[in-house]
C-alpha cells in the first residue's frame, strides 16, 4: 500500500494551509478596520508592510523550528526554557489557538445570521459547522491539508470574478492621493494588517509535518504573499467604490461592496452568495486549522492521545464563542486577541531563537 | 472583579447546548465504530472483522476426511465410490468401455458441459481403435502405465490428474471429463467446460458512440483472452486465485508487471485470499469484500464490461480484477476522477474531449446540487435572485400547496421509482414509458396544482444531468446524495448547502482507496495529472503515466 | 448486543429531535410581497388612516412622515387569469402609512396587509423635496442604510411634488419603480440624468458632509420626468433647491459624467443646430496661491452635427463646421456659466466635485479648508474652456 509517510504534508500543501488560515474573517472587516486608523485611501500600503513583517517573523519561527526537526513548539519549548516555562508558553498558545477558533465562528455565525438565515438561532448555526469540522481533524492534517487544496483555488477564482465585476461602480478617484499625507498614515495603520495576517504562527507546528522541513521558509513567504495579494485587491476595490467615507460607516465593507451593484441578465444578478458561500469555506478552514493547533497542543502537554481531546475541547470553544454579548464586543475580542498575537507571536520566536543560538541548546549537533 | 467575571458568564442555556454538542458527536463516534465491526470494514492498520462462516468447517469436516482417501487403482472399487458420491445426479452420465488393450476404462461427465467432440474423436477413439499395432510391438503390455497413456495415446491439450474424490467431483461438476483406468491410480481428467455461452457483444451499460464494440462475457477464459488479444504485450501478467468456499470460482487479477506498483498488488492479493465466503456470484461481492470502507457512499473499486477501459487502467498502473461468472471487471484502486471519464475522451480528438469531459463535470454539480440550490432561494434567500425571477415564481407558485422541500421530494421520489421500473420494463414499453412518465406526469403535476412548473425543470434537468454521469454505480451514489443534500438545504438554507459540500469533501479526503487518496489528482498538487483530469490534453503532453500510481515505469512513450 | 442496541436508539432519537425542531426562519416565496419602492413624503394621514384612527387605531406618533410602499406582485384570482385579465388591473400595490419612526412604518404593514415585506429587491426611494426640505436626510435613511436586507444599490431621487405620485403610473402593466429605476440607464442618451446616486454612494457623501446633487422628479396626470436636480447642503443634509434641466446640463458636463447626449443651440440666424455628444472629457485643475483657491476647467468633446436647420449652409463646408463648432462651445460656455452662478452665488455649495479635484492635487490644502468648504468655493475663481471637435456629420452630407 502506498501510505505516505504518516500524516506528513508536501510544501506545496503548507503554503495552502497557510494561505487558508490566513483568509479568513478579515476580508469582511478588513477594509473598515485598516481605514479607521489610516483615515486615508492608502491602507494598501500599510498592508504590504504589514505582509512583509509578517513574512519575517514568520521566518523566525520557521528558523527556530528547524532546529529542531519533526517537533512542534509544544514540545521543544520545554527544551530552550524550562519545562514550567514552557507549560505556560504552551497553554498560553493553546488559549490563543482556541480564541482564534472561537472569534471566528462567532464572527461567521453574525453575518450568517444578518444576511442569509435571520430567523435561525445561533447555537444551530455554530453547532452544525464544528460538527463538520470535527469530522474533518480526525482524519488528521493531511486530510486537511487536502481538503485546503480544494478550497483555496475555488476561493482565489471567485474572489478575482467578483473583485472584477465590482469595478462597475469602482472610481480610481477614492483612492487618490497616494500618499497624499504623508507616510505616517501608512504606519498607523500597521496595528490593524497584523490582525489579519494572524496565521504565521501556525508554523510553529507545521515544519513537523513537513516533507521537506528545509523548504519552510519558501512555504513561508508563498503562503503569505497569496493573502496578501488578495486583500490587497480587496481593499482596493473596496475602498475605491465605497470611499473612505462610505468605508467607515459600513460594518462588512466588502459584502456591501458586493451588495451594490446587480447585473442585470448575467443568471444572478446577485454576487453576494458567492462571497458568502467561499467565505464561510474559508472560515472553516481557519476554524479546523486552529482547532487541530489547539487540540494539538493539548494533547502533547499533557501527553494524551489526540481524539478525545479533539471532542473534549469542542465545548469549550462554543463557550468561548458564545461569551461576547454584542458585535461591540465581539470586534473588541477580535482587537484583543490580534494584540495578544503580536506579542505572543511576534516577540516570542525572536527571543527563543535568540536562546537557541546562544546557548546552543536543542538538537542539532555540531556536524548537522 | 468577581463580578464582571460573573456577568461575562453566559446564560445555563448555553451550556445545555455545549452539552449536546459534545454528545452527539460521540455518540455519532461510537456507531460508527459499531457499525463498522458489524459490517466488516478495514480498519487503518488492514486487518479485517471476521466473516461469519466458521460454522462450516465442523459440517464439512467429516466428509473431507472420506473424500481425501486416494484412489486405489482397482478399477471396480473406485468406480464404485465414484458412483456412490455423485451419481445420484440425473446429468451425470458413466460410459463404460473397454480399450484396445483390453484394459477396462470408463468417462464420467456432465450431460451439456462436456466437450463431446474431444471426449468422442480423441480420446476415446484413440483408445478403442487406434493402439492395436502399437501392443503388439511391445512385449510388457499387461500394465499400460499412466506416462504411456499421456504421451502417446492422448492426443489432447488439457490433463489434468485427481488423486482423490474430493478433487475430482468438484471438476467433474464443473465441465471436466473423468476418465478411469483400471490399473492406473491417478483418475484423468480431460479438457474444460463448453456450455453454451453467450457470443461477444457490446455492454449495454456501458455504450459508446465511438469505440471498440467488444465487452466481456460471463467466461473468465474468454475474457482474459480478450485482454491478451490487446495487442501483444508481454507485460501483461495474470495470475488466479480460488474464491469461494463451497463453490469454487475462479479469479483472476490482471496487471502490467513492469508498471504496477509492487505493493498495491500485494495488497490486492492479501485482501483476496482473505475473502472468506460460501458464494461470489458477482464481481460486486468481491468488490464489496475488499473495499476500505464499506459506510462510505462511494465506490472505491470501479466496475466496468469494456476491455478497452481495464487495459487503459492497467497502463496506467491500476490491478483488474476479473471473476468467472460475471461479464464485469474490476479495477483497483480508484479515484474520483476515473468516475467522470469516459474512454470516448480519448478517441474523440482531444478539444472536443475536453470540453465534453468539463460538460459532464457540470452536469454531476447540477445533478448533485440543483435541487437543493432550488430549495434554499424558495425557502431561504428570495433575495438572491432576479426580482424579476421572483416575480414569476411566485406567480407560478400560488396555489401550490405544499413547502418547496416536500415539493421537491414529491418530484424526486417519483422521478426516482419510475427509474427504477424503467429498468425492469420490457423493451417495447421501456422508451415510451419514459416519455409518459417524464412529459405527461410532470405536466399533470403542473396543472393540478401540486408542484410549481419551475420545480419540474429543475428536476428533469437534475435527472437528464445525472444520465451523463458514464459510470452507473456513481450515478446511484450522486442520486442517494442529491437527497442529502435536498434535507440539508431545507433545514438551513444556502448556508446548508455549503456545509453539506464541505462535509462531502471532507468525507471523501479521508477515504482512501487502496492507499491512493480518493480525491488525487485534485489533491495534493501534482500538475501531470491535472492533465487528465479536467481537460483531456493531447497525448504528446500527457507523457507519463499518472504520478498517484506510484508506478515504476513512469514513461508512456514505452 | 443488547447495550448496543439500546445505545444506538437513543442516539438515532436524539439525532431525530434534533433535525425535528428544525426549519426556522424560512418563509415559502409565494408567502412574501416584494417591496420595490419607497416614497417618502411630510407626514399626513391619508382619508383611509384618518377613518382607520377613528375606529380606534392609534399609537403614540408623531405625524412626520408618510410612507408609501409599494409592493408587487399583486397576485390576481384564478378565475381572472383564466379570463384573461386585459382591464387595467395594477400589477402592484401601494400602501401608505404615516407616522415618524420609518422602520416602525414598515411594520405597521403587517398590520394591514398577510404576506410580510421583504426588503431585497427594493428599487427606487423617492423623497420628497418638502420632506427633505424639513428633515434631515440622513434620519430618514438610517433605517435604510441599517437594514440587512435592503440592498445598498437602492437608487435615491428626490420629487419635487408628492413622492407618493411618483410611484403611480397610468400605463397599463408598468409598474414605477422598475420604471424608475431602468430610466437611470438612460443616461447614455441624455446628459441631463445624472450619475444614478445608490445607497452606498450617497452614505460616504453623507459621512464627508459635502454637498450633492439628486435626481429629481416631477409628476403629472400619471407620468413621471427627470426634470433637473434637488441640491441638498452637506452641512445639514437638507434639501435647499433646484437645478433646472438646463443648470444639469453644465453640472454633467463639470463632472465629466457624460455618457451620451445633445447640445443644442441657435445660429446667428435663429436656426436649431443639434451636437449629438460621443466623448467628453473634463479636466479641473487647482491653483492655490496663498489663501486663494481656482479652478480651471477644460473640456474637450468629440461628437457629430445630427441637426442643422438651416439649408443654405452645407457641412461638407470645413468653414461651416468650424462656425458650428464656435456656436456650440458658446452655448457650452454659457451653460456653464449658469450652472457655476447657481452653485456660488445662490446656493453657495459646491456640487461639482471640485473639493474632490482640490484633495486630490492639493491634500495639504484639503485638509485646512475642509471644514467650510462650501463657503469657500463660493469666493474660488472658476475659469473654463471648451474644446468641442465635430467629427462627422452622419449618412447625409447635405
Amino acid at each position: 500500500m502506498f501510505t505516505r509517510t504518516d500524516d506528513k504534508i508536501t510544501t506545496t500543501q503548507t503554503v495552502v494551509i497557510i494561505s487558508c488560515y490566513m483568509l479568513g474573517s478579515g476580508v469582511l472587516t478588513l477594509p473598515r478596520t485598516l481605514t479607521e486608523r489610516v483615515k486615508t485611501a492608502d491602507g494598501w500600503i500599510s498592508l504590504i508592510v504589514g505582509g512583509l513583517i509578517v513574512m519575517l517573523a514568520g521566518i523566525c519561527i520557521v528558523k527556530l523550528c528547524q532546529q529542531y526537526p519533526g517537533k512542534t513548539i509544544y514540545q521543544f519549548v520545554q527544551e530552550i526554557v524550562g519545562s514550567w516555562i514552557g507549560s505556560c508558553l504552551s497553554t498560553l498558545m493553546i488559549l490563543y489557538f482556541v480564541a482564534i477558533s472561537a472569534f471566528q465562528i462567532r464572527v461567521m455565525a453574525e453575518v450568517t445570521k444578518l444576511y442569509l438565515l435571520e430567523g435561525t438561532p445561533m447555537w444551530v448555526i455554530v453547532m452544525f459547522f464544528m460538527w463538520i469540522g470535527l469530522y474533518l481533524i480526525t482524519s488528521g492534517i493531511n486530510s486537511m491539508a487536502r481538503l485546503f487544496e480544494i478550497i483555496l483555488p475555488i476561493t482565489i477564482v471567485v474572489l478575482l470574478i467578483c473583485m472584477f465585476l465590482s469595478s462597475k461602480i469602482f472610481e480610481i478617484d477614492n483612492l487618490r492621493p497616494v500618499l497624499g499625507e504623508g507616510i505616517l498614515p501608512v504606519l498607523r495603520g500597521l496595528r490593524s494588517t497584523v490582525f489579519v495576517f494572524i496565521g504565521y504562527e501556525i508554523m510553529f507546528i507545521l515544519p513537523a509535518f513537513m516533507q521537506h522541513p528545509k523548504k519552510g521558509v519558501k512555504a513561508m513567504i508563498i503562503g503569505t504573499s497569496i493573502p496578501l495579494v488578495m486583500y490587497m485587491i480587496t481593499y482596493i476595490m473596496v475602498v475605491g467604490a465605497l470611499s473612505v467615507d462610505g468605508v467607515v460607516r459600513s460594518t462588512w465593507p466588502t459584502l456591501d461592496l458586493m451588495r451594490s451593484f446587480e447585473i442585470t441578465g448575467l443568471l444572478f444578478e446577485r454576487f453576494e452568495f458567492f462571497l458568502l458561500v467561499i467565505w464561510i469555506m474559508q472560515i472553516f478552514s481557519t476554524f479546523t486549522i486552529t482547532f487541530y493547533a489547539a487540540s494539538m497542543g493539548l494533547a502533547q502537554l499533557s501527553k494524551r492521545n489526540i481524539q478525545p481531546i479533539m471532542y473534549g475541547l469542542i465545548p469549550i470553544i462554543f463557550i468561548v464563542a458564545m461569551l461576547p454579548k454584542n458585535m461591540n464586543e465581539v470586534f473588541d475580542f477580535g482587537d484583543f486577541i490580534g494584540s495578544v498575537s503580536i506579542y505572543l507571536f511576534g516577540l516570542l520566536p525572536v527571543v527563543l531563537l535568540l536562546i537557541t543560538k546562544i546557548f546552543k541548546k536543542g538538537a542539532l549537533k555540531e556536524d548537522g | 472583579m468577581w463580578q464582571t467575571i460573573v456577568s461575562r458568564i453566559p446564560d445555563w442555556i448555553v451550556f445545555v447546548q455545549a452539552l449536546v454538542l459534545l454528545i452527539v458527536p460521540i455518540i455519532i463516534y461510537f456507531t460508527s465504530k459499531w457499525l463498522q465491526s458489524a459490517s466488516g470494514s478495514r480498519t487503518s492498520e488492514g486487518t479485517t472483522t471476521e466473516n461469519k462462516s466458521e460454522e462450516n468447517t465442523p459440517e464439512n469436516g467429516k466428509a473431507e476426511v472420506e473424500d481425501n482417501t486416494p484412489f486405489t487403482g482397482e478399477y471396480v472399487t473406485d468406480l464404485a465410490s465414484i458412483k456412490n458420491r455423485i451419481a445420484k445426479n440425473c446429468d451425470v452420465h458413466f460410459r463404460e468401455f473397454t480399450m484396445a488393450t483390453g484394459k477396462k476404462a470408463a468417462i464420467i461427465y456432465v450431460e451439456g458441459l462436456y466437450d463431446k467432440e474431444l471426449i468422442e474423436v480423441q480420446v476415446m477413439k484413440s483408445l478403442m481403435f487406434d493402439d492395436a499395432e502399437e501392443t503388439e510391438k511391445s512385449s510388457d503390455d499387461t500394465k499400460i502405465t499412466k506416462s504411456y497413456l499421456m504421451n502417446k495415446m492422448l492426443p489432447i491439450s488439457e490433463i489434468r490428474e485427481a488423486l482423490n474424490l474430493q478433487e475430482l467431483v468438484s471438476d467433474i461438476l464443473v465441465g471436466s471429463t473423468a476418465m478411469l483406468i483400471d490399473g492406473i491410480v491417478e483418475v484423468l481428467l480431460l479438457g474444460s467446460a463448453t456450455g453454451k455461452t453467450r457470443s461477444i457483444e457490446e455492454p449495454l451499460s456501458e455504450g459508446l458512440l465511438r469505440g471498440p464494440r467488444v465487452g466481456f462475457t460471463e467466461i473468465l477464459s474468454d475474457n482474459t483472452a480478450i485482454q491478451r488479444r490487446h495487442g501483444k504485450n508481454e507485460s501483461l501478467e495474470l495470475i488466479k486465485f480460488q474464491v469461494g468456499t463451497r463453490a469454487k470460482k475462479d479469479l483472476v487479477v490482471a496487471y502490467m508487471n513492469d508498471i504496477v506498483n509492487s505493493e498495491l498488488l500485494e495488497e490486492v492479493s492479501r485482501r483476496i485470499e482473505a475473502i472468506n465466503m460460501d458464494y461470489l456470484p458477482e464481481s460486486g461481492y468481491v468488490e464489496q469484500l475488499i473495499e476500505d470502507n464499506s459506510l462510505s457512499p462511494f465506490q472505491q473499486a470501479q466496475n466496468t464490461e469494456r476491455p478497452d477501459r481495464v487495459i487503459n487502467s492497467l497502463l496506467e498502473g491500476r490491478v483488474a480484477i476479473l471473476l468467472d461468472g460475471s461479464p464485469f471487471a474490476l479495477i483497483v484502486p480508484v479515484t474520483f476522477s476515473m468516475l467522470l471519464q469516459s474512454p470516448e475522451d480519448y478517441y474523440e480528438r482531444w478539444i472536443p474531449g475536453t470540453l465534453l469531459r468539463m460538460l459532464r463535470f457540470l452536469a454531476t454539480f447540477f445533478a448533485l446540487f440543483a435541487p437543493a440550490l432550488y430549495i434554499s432561494f424558495i425557502s431561504y434567500h428570495p433575495g438572491l435572485i432576479p426580482t424579476k425571477l421572483v416575480m414569476s415564481i411566485i406567480d407560478a407558485r400560488q396555489g401550490v400547496p405544499f413547502p418547496s422541500l416536500i415539493e421537491a421530494l414529491i418530484m424526486e421520489t417519483s422521478i426516482e421509482i419510475l427509474r427504477e421500473a424503467g429498468v425492469r420494463l420490457p423493451k417495447p414499453i421501456g422508451p415510451a414509458m419514459g416519455i409518459v412518465g417524464g412529459l405527461i406526469i410532470g405536466d399533470a403535476a403542473v396543472n393540478a396544482g401540486l408542484v410549481s412548473p419551475f420545480l419540474v425543470i429543475v428536476v428533469a434537468v437534475t435527472a437528464i444531468s445525472s444520465f451523463a454521469i458514464p459510470s452507473y454505480s456513481a450515478g446511484i451514489t450522486l442520486r442517494l446524495l442529491r437527497f442529502l443534500a435536498m434535507f440539508c438545504a431545507a433545514v438551513l438554507g444556502a448556508y446548508g448547502t455549503v456545509l453539506f459540500f464541505l462535509l462531502l469533501f471532507s468525507h471523501l479526503v479521508k477515504l482512501k482507496s487502496f492507499g491512493v487518496p480518493y480525491i488525487s489528482p485534485i489533491s495534493p498538487y501534482r500538475l501531470d495529472d491535472w492533465k487528465d483530469f479536467i481537460f483531456r490534453l493531447p497525448f504528446k503532453v500527457m507523457k507519463r503515466r499518472p504520478l498517484m500510481m506510484k508506478t515504476k515505469d513512469s514513461d508512456r512513450k514505452k | 448486543m443488547d447495550s448496543m442496541k439500546r445505545y444506538f436508539v437513543f442516539a438515532l432519537s436524539i439525532l431525530i429531535v434534533l433535525s425535528l425542531t428544525g426549519c426556522w426562519g424560512n418563509k415559502e416565496i409565494e408567502d412574501l410581497s416584494v417591496n420595490v419602492g419607497l416614497a417618502l413624503d411630510v407626514g399626513e394621514e391619508s382619508e383611509l388612516e384618518q377613518e382607520l384612527a377613528k375606529e380606534g387605531d392609534s399609537y403614540p406618533k408623531k405625524n412626520l412622515i408618510t410612507a408609501t410602499l409599494q409592493t408587487v406582485p399583486v397576485l390576481k384570482g384564478k378565475s381572472e387569469k383564466q379570463s384573461g385579465s386585459s382591464k387595467s388591473s395594477s400589477m402592484y400595490l401601494n400602501t401608505e402609512e404615516t407616522g415618524d419612526s420609518v422602520f416602525q412604518l414598515y411594520r405597521q404593514y403587517s398590520l394591514r396587509r398577510y404576506r410580510p415585506i421583504i426588503g431585497h429587491h427594493l428599487k427606487v426611494i423617492v423623497i420628497s423635496s418638502e420632506l427633505s426640505r424639513k428633515m434631515d436626510l440622513e434620519k430618514l435613511l438610517k433605517f435604510i442604510l441599517r437594514d440587512n436586507d435592503i440592498r445598498p444599490s437602492c437608487l435615491v431621487l428626490i420629487s419635487k411634488g408628492k413622492a407618493s405620485e411618483a410611484l403611480v403610473s397610468s400605463q397599463t402593466g408598468d409598474i414605477p419603480s422598475f420604471h424608475l429605476r431602468s430610466m437611470v440607464e438612460n443616461q447614455f442618451r441624455n446628459n441631463k440624468i445624472l450619475a444614478p446616486m445608490i445607497l452606498t454612494k450617497l452614505d460616504g457623501i453623507m459621512n464627508s458632509g459635502s454637498s450633492f446633487v439628486l435626481q429629481n422628479l416631477v409628476s403629472a396626470k400619471g407620468e413621471v420626468e427627470f426634470a433637473g436636480a434637488g441640491v441638498i447642503k452637506g452641512e445639514t443634509n437638507k434639501w435647499i433647491g433646484t437645478l433646472n434641466e438646463h443648470e444639469v446640463e453644465g453640472l454633467t458636463w463639470i463632472k465629466g459624467e457624460i455618457e451620451g447626449g445633445v447640445i443644442k443651440t441657435y445660429d446667428k440666424s435663429g436656426e436649431v443646430l443639434a451636437y449629438e455628444i460621443k466623448s467628453a472629457k473634463t479636466k479641473i485643475k487647482t491653483k492655490v496661491h496663498g489663501n486663494d483657491i481656482s479652478f480651471h476647467v477644460s473640456i474637450e468633446s468629440d461628437g457629430r452635427l445630427i441637426e442643422n436647420w438651416d439649408t443654405s449652409q452645407v457641412p461638407t463646408d470645413n468653414k461651416f463646421l468650424k462656425e458650428a463648432e464656435g456656436y456650440f462651445e458658446e452655448e457650452l460656455k454659457e451653460m456653464l456659466h449658469k450652472t457655476i452662478h447657481k452653485m456660488q452665488d445662490v446656493y453657495h455649495v459646491d456640487v461639482g466635485g471640485f473639493g474632490n479635484k482640490l484633495r486630490i492635487q492639493h491634500p495639504k490644502v484639503w485638509k485646512t479648508v475642509k471644514k467650510d468648504w462650501d463657503e469657500t468655493f463660493s469666493q474660488s475663481d472658476i475659469t473654463y474652456d471648451v474644446k468641442l471637435t465635430i467629427t462627422d456629420y452622419g449618412s447625409s452630407s447635405k
